[in-house]
């Protein structure tokens, strides 16, 4: 048999144990022969122990004695029983402990074939840990059942379900062993038969596999969960079976390195707790070297004594981020200042070196030192400008004195007063070029741009960037802290439930950033989940979903089933408000649905339209209605009247003016509400230079408005409404043209000297309104005396329009130049004031119907009295 | 797969037992003795910081308290110098438990085996 091994660093490792029930079963044995072994010394021990502490006590004083433990007696045998038990017992112990070896270290060769059945490497599974063993013994012990020729990694992944961490990943993913145990049955039937079973190449390759990865990890020995993982790794069904249950393998990566996370969280706990017990957490220092420093202490906060308290919170990933601190700081003894969003971890990072400081993991030049955070709030309330300036000033010569004070500022931006000599920035740089200390401070970008970088604090401060973290680093820094909110609200949180809290906030809440928000998310779905399903509830993705909608506006839960209906009939339900235009209605409808099934492009607009035709024929109803069926409302719409910004200076008015931080009308718009459609009626009349930002929006699906701000056009829907070749159109639908052919020429001919024609191409539809037909009026006349109808209600009067009435007002509305906008107004003219005179005249009462009969005329249908 | 008789339990937990008593003085002056002697050297050499005597000699001429007057400096390195001396003398002291710990070690097993035997020859004969 091929026998598969690797080399790390000096030594080779190969599987070379045969399994065998035999060897499974005396395994067992000896384990439990091994437990019962330390009963039974620790039986020994005490009962000798006992009987030497009666003899000593009868022996009483004499046993002060040497002359005592020189002499046999029976206390001295029992004595030196119990010494030699006890002695026994320790050795014990320290055998059973011995059962995994040390993890190898070094370079980790390609696998590679064995010869002479790799007799000179070291057997694998003396780096197993207990589960893992029984993985293996559990895989083994099924293929045999099964009668399979091979362990493979199919028999080692179900093997690795059996006990240790993979349960609790599969649990958290959403999985059970159930709903897949027919497709793994049907499997494992598929497996070549033969005796006797041993591990196949595939087998071995799967445990060399989780051995490298343990040694990669740093892990102290191979688990049952690097079987599990390296299994599902080399097994393309395996990958397949999670897939259909919606774990690919991004999914299930993380989710293993969510288990590693807490893992390590443990492990530093407990490094970090042996080395705070070193950590001195008053003023003084261990050398002794420091003061008091009482003005400083009522405006700050020691960050290495709350880290010493366990009070902040675990910086994951940003290792970079921290070498890079240092690398400053060691390099020159230059101050650092951390720039980056709100919501990123600057505090977090703050916090990270303070643990590090308490482990003494820092550069010489942080060590034997306290991180020391000043609030600037603190420091100037209630104080003069000057008065500020004198508590800086005797802050910092505290500061100079103790000499193992680290200063941390958040928010540094805040000091910049810009009073000319008694800014307080200009204080403190002087303190720090003077002292030849330094400090770490922290700002937001946009503060850093209009204060910092014009202030002196840009002199002394060196700049570090901290960018928000990409969706997987997201997801890792949140996985850290939903231990200690699942304890803190009693719920457990699936890892679709994590996924889903940063890819939604990433996608729909632009005003935060992560992980914060994706935090923030959690902690609210997890208070509204223990409230409505009590205590060990399940926080699923669908729960995560509907927070982030509530929050946003936005349907972002999965389409359920009745959302399903609506969205398929979503033309039926279009066409209750938009007459006619069946191929402008199904072109939306398309887009919509592409939009709430995920499959459009996530760096575009939901869809771009531009709608052609003349005036009057549903292009804004269409917009609006839109409006309603996507976002819920029809006012969640921005209107642009494209022939306001005519000029070629009206981008100012669209972005805002350049140096003024309040926004322009529609960078602030979406911004404020990021889900809306954007209307830009009469397209047309723009000026060219316009033309040019929205082909950018329609590309990138963002825009830079003047204060450098980017606002995001993803959520929208942008639809252009045109009567450019309106003309042209009422003429070909005259001639009886298709809507193609219409088309085509419009694009290829009249609107030609109008847009580019890679503006055009960048419209997901250019959609063509046809004139409306003397039907299609009628009809509309219907929905208007509905609307009539609709107003009254609340009154309590009923309204009914006869046939003939319809077909008059349609009649007399009709306006092929103006489509139905003149009917509007007839509906005004005509209905409308009579109803409001007979209102008026107190011809009608409560329960009343009015009929509109032909020729204008209304009269009253009495209602039943009460 | 067929399961262990008790007699074969209890032939196995014979058999160990007394393969582990058999092994215990090997282990003990090899496997063991190495790790005492690791204990006791990471020991004496983590003594030191343990008892603060590291960072009172780097700091013995930096005046405590940031006193940075003359006469403050005296002082300081006066009290610098007694504590290091003090703080020393616990390192000096620890270290010296440690090695007789160690050696403790090394002459326990057969101390005890003789004493026993010894002394229970002499109760019985």
């Amino acid at each position: 048999m091929t026998r598969l091994g690797i080399q790390i660093g000096e030594r080779t490792y190969a599987w070379r144990k045969a399994l065998s029930p035999e060897a499974i079963a005396r395994r067992a044995m000896q384990e439990k022969v091994a437990r019962w072994m330390t009963v039974v010394n620790i039986f020994k021990l005490t009962i000798s122990g006992l009987i030497s502490l009666i003899l000593l006590f009868l022996a009483g004083g004499e046993a002060l004695s040497i002359a005592f433990w020189l002499i046999p007696s029976w206390t001295t045998v029992f004595v030196s029983l119990t010494v030699l038990f006890g002695l026994f017992l320790f050795y014990h112990r320290a055998q059973r402990q011995k059962t995994v070896d040390a993890m190898p270290t070094g370079e980790i060769s390609d696998m590679q074939e064995l010869p002479d059945e790799g007799a000179t490497a070291v057997h694998l599974g003396e780096l197993f840990s207990e589960d893992a063993t029984i993985a293996v013994e559990t895989a083994y012990e099924l293929a045999t059942k099964f009668g399979h020729q091979n362990v493979e990694p199919l028999h080692l992944f179900i093997g690795a379900m059996d006990g240790g961490e993979a349960p609790i990943a599969f649990s958290r993913l959403g999985l059970t062993f159930e709903s897949m145990q027919e497709a793994l049955g049907r499997r494992l039937s598929t497996r070549e038969l033969g005796k006797p079973t041993v591990v196949g190449e595939t087998g071995q390759r799967t445990m060399l596999a989780a051995l490298v990865h343990a040694t990669e990890q740093q892990r102290p020995h191979v688990t049952s969960l690097e079987l599990f993982a390296a299994s599902y790794g080399a097994d393309a069904f395996l990958q397949e079976l999670l897939l259909e249950h919606g774990v690919d393998e991004e999914r299930f990566s993380n989710m293993i390195e969510w288990l590693r996370i807490h893992e390590r969280m443990r492990e530093r706990y407990d490094r970090f707790r042996r080395a705070a017990a070193y950590k001195p957490t008053g003023a003084m220092n261990r050398a002794m070297t420091s003061v008091a420093t009482p003005t400083l202490d009522a405006v700050s906060e020691d960050l290495t004594a709350a880290a010493v308290g366990g009070r902040l919170p675990m910086l994951i990933e940003r290792h970079q981020e921290i070498e890079h601190i240092f690398r400053v700081i060691e390099g020159g003894r230059q101050s650092v200042m951390l720039v980056g969003p709100e919501g990123v971890g600057k505090t977090t990072i703050l916090a990270g070196i303070a643990e590090l400081m308490v482990e003494e993991r820092v550069p010489e030049i942080l060590q034997d030192k306290r991180l020391v955070r000043i609030s600037v709030p603190h420091l100037v309330s209630g104080a003069t400008p000057a008065e500020a300036q004198e508590r800086l000033l005797t802050i910092l010569s505290e500061v100079a004195k103790s000499r193992n004070i680290i200063l941390a500022v958040s928010d540094i931006d805040q000091l910049v007063t810009g009073e000319g000599a008694s800014d307080l920035a200009v204080t403190f740089v002087d303190f720090l070029s003077r002292s030849g200390t330094f400090a770490i401070a922290t700002t937001s970008p946009r503060a850093h741009v209009r204060l910092v970088e014009r202030s002196v604090l840009s002199r002394i401060f060196q700049k570090i960037v901290i960018v928000e973290p990409d969706h997987t680093s997201a997801i890792h820094m949140l996985q850290s802290k939903i231990g200690g909110i699942e304890f803190e609200h009693k719920v457990i949180f699936g890892y679709d439930a994590v996924e889903k809290a940063v890819t939604l906030s990433d996608r729909y809440m632009h005003e935060s950033y992560l992980p914060k928000k994706a935090i923030e998310v959690c902690r609210e779905t997890a208070q509204k989940v223990s409230s409505e399903r009590g205590e060990n509830a399940l926080v699923r993705g669908e729960d995560v979903a509907e927070v982030v909608s509530s929050k946003t506006g936005v349907p972002t839960q999965a389409v359920e089933q009745d959302e399903k209906e609506k969205l398929l009939g979503l033309e039926d339900r279009m066409h209750e408000r938009v007459i006619g235009q069946r191929e402008a209605v199904s072109a939306v409808a398309a887009a919509l649905r592409r939009a709430r099934t995920e499959l459009r492009a996530q760096n575009r607009p939901i869809a771009t339209f531009l709608f052609l035709g003349p005036t009057g024929v549903g292009k804004t109803e269409l917009a609006k209605t839109v409006a309603q069926t996507y976002f819920g409302d029809e006012n969640m719409m921005i209107r642009l009247d494209m022939s306001e910004y005519q000029a070629p200076d009206s981008v100012n008015r669209l972005l805002g003016a350049p140096g003024s931080e309040s926004g322009g009308l529609l960078s602030e718009a979406v911004r404020k509400n990021p889900f809306s459609i954007v209307l830009l009626d009469e397209l047309e009349k723009a000026h060219p230079n316009i033309l040019n930002l929205f082909l950018q929006v329609f590309e990138d699906g963002r825009l830079t408005d003047s204060a450098g701000r980017t606002v995001d056009f993803t959520n929208t829907i942008l639809i252009a409404t045109s009567n450019a070749g309106t003309s042209s159109i009422q003429d070909a639908v005259a001639r009886g043209e298709g809507l193609d052919t219409i088309k085509t020429h419009l694009i290829e001919e009249e609107l030609r000297g109008t847009y580019r024609p890679e503006f055009l191409n960048r419209f997901d539809g250019i959609i063509v309104f046809t004139p409306l037909s003397q039907e299609e009026v009628r009809q509309i006349t219907e929905l208007f005396m509905a609307q009539v109808a609709r107003r009254l209600e609340p009154k309590g009067i009923g309204f009914r329009a006869e046939p003939e009435a319809v077909a008059e007002l349609a009649e007399k509305g009709f306006d092929p130049k103006f489509g139905a906008r003149p009917l509007r107004r007839l509906v005004q003219e005509e209905v409308d004031n009579a109803i409001a005179n007979a209102l008026l005249e107190g011809k009608v009462k409560r329960r009343d119907t009015i009929v509109l009969g032909p020729g204008g005329g209304i009269e009253i249908e009495q209602g039943e009295a009460l | 797969m067929s399961k262990p008789t008790t007699a074969e339990f209890i032939r196995v937990l014979a058999a160990d037992g007394f393969r582990e008593i058999l092994h215990f003085p090997l282990w003990w002056y090899t496997t063991g003795l190495m790790r005492t002697f690791q204990w006791a050297t990471s020991s004496i050499k983590g003594a030191p910081t343990f008892f603060g005597l590291d960072v009172w000699v780097k700091n013995l001429f930096v005046p405590m308290y940031g006193d940075e007057s003359f006469v403050g400096r005296l002082i300081s390195f006066g009290v610098r110098f007694f504590v290091v001396l003090v703080r020393g003398l616990v390192v000096v002291l620890f270290s010296l438990a440690v090695v007789v710990m160690a050696i403790l070690y090394v002459v326990v097993l057969p101390l005890m085996i003789f004493m026993f035997i010894a002394h229970l020859m002499g109760m019985l004969l």
